[in-house]
Parts: structure tokens; sequence; C-alpha cells
């Protein structure tokens, strides 16, 4: 229905919706526990149905999570769910990154590792270990990461793009950088990110 | 199978009673819809009652006779003929008197059968074949026949060949491309014929979804809700298996709805929604599979209850991905909460096997206070292979039974190792052994004690050692999305009953496979 909804909703600007609700802010949601999963699950798909009713054109959503110690996001419309991470099916001779393959309601879903893929370490899965299950030009792909935080707002204008003497083939994947509080955000575009270069295909 | 004259003239009143009477039946569900009374359909709908009781009589069924008669006074009068309930009552008494008629209608009785099962199955588990498709087939086989008849003058030549002299390069190469041609004007030939017989077993959706409209009308009615219900892709083909499939769990789905989803039309209005629910079954097809949408725009599903509900019962949280899944749980319902899925447990469940059985599945997006979509997705036709089950390293495979030629007990001192890699006596060959763990990075050296499975193809023989055979299973086979970069060695994934994904062995690529490193111990 979101993806219905979306395409007729008017582009922001045009939209002045005086009965819609109150703009909620961009206060955070804590997550932790299976139901902070499914308030965040509901809310992502709040969200995605309503930036443009509420949030300003220059307001991106993004869902925020954790690798290691640093932060990273993706933008909350790539994100069709977030599920627990177990009964992951290796695929022998895959790519370093591909951490296998999981059944999700019938279909069968390649993961990749968002740490093997940006170059950490490994880590084993844990009951924070989620999978952010995408949609990507008719596929659908699954995303390993540590542990979901919240879905923030982004000021475009406050989005920072990386320093060009970072930018290797590795790291295409990076949009920008962004603060949260006192901490630095990595904005990741999902595409890129779930695409295999060739240099990581062995490691 | 059927030499009893009577008996096929059975089977063809049945099959145009059934059809008749479903046309009847979309025209009192279209004139109950429209609510502005009959119209030019009255004319058509009393013909072919005429048609049907006519041909009741000739077959002896005298009970759907009378019942067809007593439809056709009703229609005489305005004021009976108004009552459309009345008369989609009546129709279904008709329907039930069909024999072998388990399966007539939604509304009808599971019991009216009045034969054996099996006498009624012959009509009902039947597709109709236009003459053209026949002639087409006909011409395909002639085309078999001939290639055959060209294999069959090549071993003549082979013959002469071996009782004579060798003879020269170029007339060996001649035979070989002719066999060659042969062989592959005959491959071209059988899988036409295969396309055109699968797709004689395609039959429009527009059967079912005329059957959903029926359903819809019926609850709609009992529970006192307004409905706004269309209907898109009626002409989408499926396989007549799928098709039954797709006709449960449509039936389900839209029945869910209309209970459950949509509200009354009281408080629709209390929530700012026009009072009649809309309710809207799509169906498009991308020339490999189907896909159904079920959607309304009725109170959604709620995450946050769902999981109380789970709490309730007991279940373990810590073991749900998505609270989504819980809908497809067998038993699970959430009947104490009325703003809910109430009672959407077991017929779900139901629904999500059968269509994972054919090798589709199934989501859902449901926004609280909207709406909820079901879809899913079927295969426009079914590709089930029986494979072995073969363990290795805590892994489970796939194994395709039609390369499997043995299996032995294997201990590692019967393997020889030479070149760097392992062989094995069998029969009374030396074949090539391949230890699958090494094969699959979950071990580095041949195993000591296990099964050896020995694949064939094309001539060519591998073993391949496990830890353990663990039955034989039909299986569903799909795809590796590319980012896995399809390795050699697997032909695809498949899902297994307790709902794990694991991969299919290619015996292709295994056969010709070198032997994995670390194999030479």
């Amino acid at each position: 229905m979101t993806r219905a909804r979306r395409e007729t909703t008017p582009e922001p600007g045009t939209a002045t919706s005086p009965a819609g609700p109150p703009e909620a802010g961009p206060e955070p949601v804590p997550f932790d526990g299976p139901d902070a999963v499914l308030a965040f699950a509901d809310s992502l798909a709040a969200d995605a149905a309503e930036p443009a009713r509420t949030a300003p054109a220059s307001l991106a959503t993004w869902v925020m999570f954790g690798l290691g110690e640093e932060l990273f996001a993706i933008p909350v419309e790539a994100v069709r769910e977030a599920v627990r991470a177990f009964t992951i099916t290796r695929v022998p001779h895959a790519p370093y990154p591909v951490a296998g393959v999981i059944q999700l309601r019938g279909r069968v879903i390649p993961v990749v590792n968002l740490r093997k893929r940006i170059g950490l370490a490994a880590e084993p899965v844990t009951h924070r270990t989620r999978i952010l299950v995408a949609d990507l030009d008719g596929r659908r792909l699954g995303l390993l990461v540590d542990g979901l935080h919240q879905v923030i707002r982004v000021d475009r204008a406050t989005i920072v793009s990386p320093p060009d003497d970072v930018m290797t083939e590795q790291s295409q994947y990076l949009i920008g950088v962004c603060r949260h509080g006192d901490r630095l955000v990595f904005l990741l575009d999902v595409a890129a990110v779930l695409t295999i270069p060739k240099s990581l295909e062995r490691v | 199978m059927t030499g009893n004259p009577y008996e096929s003239l059975l089977g063809e009143f049945l099959m145009d009673a059934r059809e008749r009477l479903e046309r009847v039946e979309d025209a009192l569900l279209a004139v109950e819809a429209r609510s502005g009374g009959w119209g030019p359909e009255l004319e058509q709908v009393r013909r072919d009652l005429h048609t049907v009781k006519g041909n009741a009589g000739m077959m002896g069924l005298t009970a759907l006779q009378q019942l067809l008669h007593a439809m056709e006074d009703a229609l005489q009068t305005p004021e009976t003929r108004d009552n459309i309930a009345a008369l989609l009552g009546e129709l279904d008494r008709a329907r039930a008197t069909l024999p072998g008629s388990g399966d007539a209608g939604p509304g009808a009785p599971a019991d009216g059968g009045q034969l054996p099962a099996g006498a009624g199955r012959s009509a009902v588990d039947s597709v109709r074949v236009p003459f053209t498709a026949l002639d087409a087939i006909i011409e395909q086989v002639a085309e078999a026949v001939i290639a055959r008849n060209r294999l069959r003058t090549l071993l003549e030549a082979v013959r002469a060949i071996r009782a004579g002299s060798v003879p020269p390069a170029e007339q060996w190469r001649t035979l070989v491309d002719q066999v060659r041609e042969a062989h592959q004007g005959l491959d071209a030939t059988l899988e036409g014929l295969q396309d055109r017989i699968l797709g004689l077993r395609m039959v429009p959706l527009r059967t079912v979804l005329s059957s959903l409209r029926r359903i819809v009308s019926d609850e709609a009615r009992a529970a006192e809700k307004s409905v706004r219900f269309d209907t898109t892709g009626g002409d989408t083909p499926l396989d007549k298996a799928l098709l039954d499939v797709a006709s449960e769990a449509l039936g389900h789905l839209v029945r869910n709805a209309v209970i459950h989803g949509l509200e009354t039309p009281a408080v629709r209005r209390a929530a700012g929604k026009p009072p009649d629910g809309r309710l809207r079954v799509t169906a498009t097809s991308d020339g490999e599979s189907v896909r159904l949408e079920v959607a309304d725009d009725g109170r959604g599903i709620e995450r946050g209850a769902l999981l109380d509900e789970a709490r309730r019962r007991g279940l373990d949280l810590t073991t749900i991905r998505d609270p989504f899944d819980l809908l497809f749980m067998a038993g699970f319902s959430t009947r104490h909460g009325a703003d809910l899925s109430a009672g959407r447990g077991i017929g779900l469940a139901a629904v999500h096997e059968a269509v994972m059985r054919q090798g589709g599945w199934i989501d859902v997006h449901s926004v609280v206070g909207e709406g909820t979509r079901f879809t899913l997705q079927v295969p426009l036709s079914v590709s089930i292979t029986r494979a072995l089950l073969l363990h290795a390293d805590g892994e489970d495979y796939a194994l395709p039974l039609s390369a499997v030629v043995d299996s032995q007990r294997f201990r590692r001192g019967d393997g020889h190792g030479i070149h760097g890699g392992w062989v094995w006596r069998w029969r009374d060959q030396v074949i090539p052994l391949t230890d699958l763990g090494c094969r699959c990075e979950t071990a580095t050296t041949l195993r000591q004690d296990g099964y050896a499975v020995v694949i064939e193809y094309g001539r060519k023989h591998r073993a391949l050692v496990v830890d353990r055979l663990r039955g034989i299973l039909e299986i569903v086979v799909r795809g590796l999305d590319p980012i896995t970069g399809r390795p050699e060695g697997f032909g695809g994934t498949t899902i297994l009953g307790d709902g794990r994904a694991i991969l299919i062995l290619d015996p292709r690529t295994l056969v010709d496979a070198a032997p994995a490193p670390g194999a030479a111990a």
C-alpha cells in the first residue's frame, strides 16, 4: 500500500495538508529488544509513506545502524523490512562479502555481510544482528548489520561529501557523512553496497 | 478410460452445465452489484437455465431438472426475480446435485456427489483443447517420427562400418555431423512438443476470479458490510495445477479481507473513510510467474498486537524474525483482538504452505488504518524434481535424483590418492572421487567414514563422499541471485520443509570438476 500511495502523493511543496498528522519532529526512537524492532518496522512503513507530507524537502529519512564502533545509515526508502538473522545458508565459492542465502516467506534471498563488504572484520551473529531487506531492480537482497539504532532525519544541506583522497574502488558506496549529536554517521548508497567489486570476490 | 458412452456423455454434460451455471452466477452477482435491477443479461440467464434443464432431463437427473425449473419460475415474477440472495441459494442447491460436485462452487455443500468421486473427476479435472492445438501437436509428433527415421538410417550406416572396413576420415566427419543434426532436430521437436502440451494445461484465471466475487458477496452480506470488489487480469493464464492452489489461496484471502480487514460502514464513516470498503484482486504475469495481489483499504494489521498475542501464547519471541511471519504460523490467530486479523490463523498457514510447495512465495504489507495487501507469486508452471538429500559437515545439499546411479558405505581406505586427486574402484571402473565437504569448503581432507554417492552425467561418473544420506524428497527448483557469483557445482536453491534454504548440486559441473584443493592428502 505504501508504494501505491507514494506514487499518488503530490510532490513536496504542493502538498499542504493542515489535517495531516502533526510533525513528529526528529525525535529519535530507541531500539532494543524484539518489541522495538517491530515498532521500528511499523515506523518504517509509516515514515516511508509520510515523508512528502510531513518533511520539508531538504530533510531525508535514514535508517541508522551500527557496525562495531561506527554508525552508518541507508535511505529509508531502500529498506523493505528488517528481520532477525538466523539460518543463513552459506554458498561455497561465493564472493567474500556474500554471507549466504536465507528463506523469507518462500523466497530465497542472498545476504551481503556489510562488515565484509566495507572492509571491517567479520563478527559472529548475535541476537542484535539484523538483516535489512532491500529491493533493487526487481531483485530482493539482504544486508547483514550488527544492530539497528533508529530512524533519523538528515538535512541534505548538512551532508558532507567524503574527501576525494579517501575514495577508492571499495568506498564508492559512501554518499557522505553527517553529524548525529556528537557522532558521525556514514551515509551509504544501497545499490553500490549491494554490488560486489571484482577486488572483493576472493579475499 | 471412458469406454462407457454414457460416462463420456455425462462428462460433456457436466462440463457444459458447470460453464452455464457459472455464467448464471456471474450474471446474478452483476445484478446484485449494480443494484439497478435486471438488465439484458436476463435473457441469457433464462436460456442457460433452460438448456441445462433440458440436458439434465436427457441425462435422467430429475432432481436437477426440477430445481432449475423452479429457478426459471422465480425469474418470471419481478418480486422473486429481484431476490438475488434466494436465487443464488437455489443455484447452489442445483449445483450440489451435479454428479461429483465436490468443488461445484464456493457456497455448495462439499458432499453433493452422488457418484463415486472418480466418476466426476474425469470431467472436473479436464481442460478444453481447441482442434488447432491438437493439429499442431500432431504435426510435431510427425516431425519427431521423421527425426527418428533419420537416426535409424544413420544407425544402419554405423552398423555397416562396424561390419566392414574403417571408412575414410571425411566420411566419418559427415556421419558425425548428420547424427548431430538429427539429434538437434529431435531435441527442438521434443522441446516444442513439451511447450505445446504445457500450454494446453494453461487455463485463464477468470474462472477463479468470478468465484471470488461470489465469496465476497456472501461474506459481505453475512457480515453486513458494504464492499466494492474489483478484479483485473482475468486473462492471465496459469497451469491447471497451480490454478487450484491460487483459487484456494485467493479464496482465503478475500474471505479474510471481508470478515477481518474491512470495517462496517459505520466504523468506516467514523474513521473518515467512504462507507464502501474497497477490495481489489489483481493478477499480472511476467511470462514466468503470475503475481496475485489482494488489497483492501480496511483497518490494517498491527505488528504490536501480533506480538502481544505471541507473548500471550508463550511463544519464544527471539525466534520470530518479523511479526508478520506469525500470520503464516499454523494455529496462530488473534481472535481476541477485534481490531486485528482474527481467525487468520489456520487458513493463512495453509495458503502459505500450498504456495511454497508450488515454488511460490507470499508477502504481506499493511499500514494500520489504511489497509492490507497480500501478494502471492506462483510460477506459471511447476518445476518439481526428486532429489537425494546429502549431509556433509552439518550442511544439507539436494542432489537431483536423475543423476544418482549408486550409493555405498565408504571408508577412507577405499579411496586411492593419485595425481593429486582421489579415485575409487566402482563396479569394474576406476572413477574420480570428491569429498563434498572439500568441494564446499567445509573440510580440508577426505573424510574417514561416510557414504559414496555415484553421479553420472554425459556418461561420465564421479563419486561424492558425504557423512549421511538423508532421504529422497520432492523439491521445487529456485534460482540463485547473480550476486552469489553462481559458483560452479550448484544449480540453484530450494526450500526444505523446516524453512531452510539449501543449495541444489549441479551434476553436470560436478562431474567435470577438477578435484578440489585439499582432496589429496
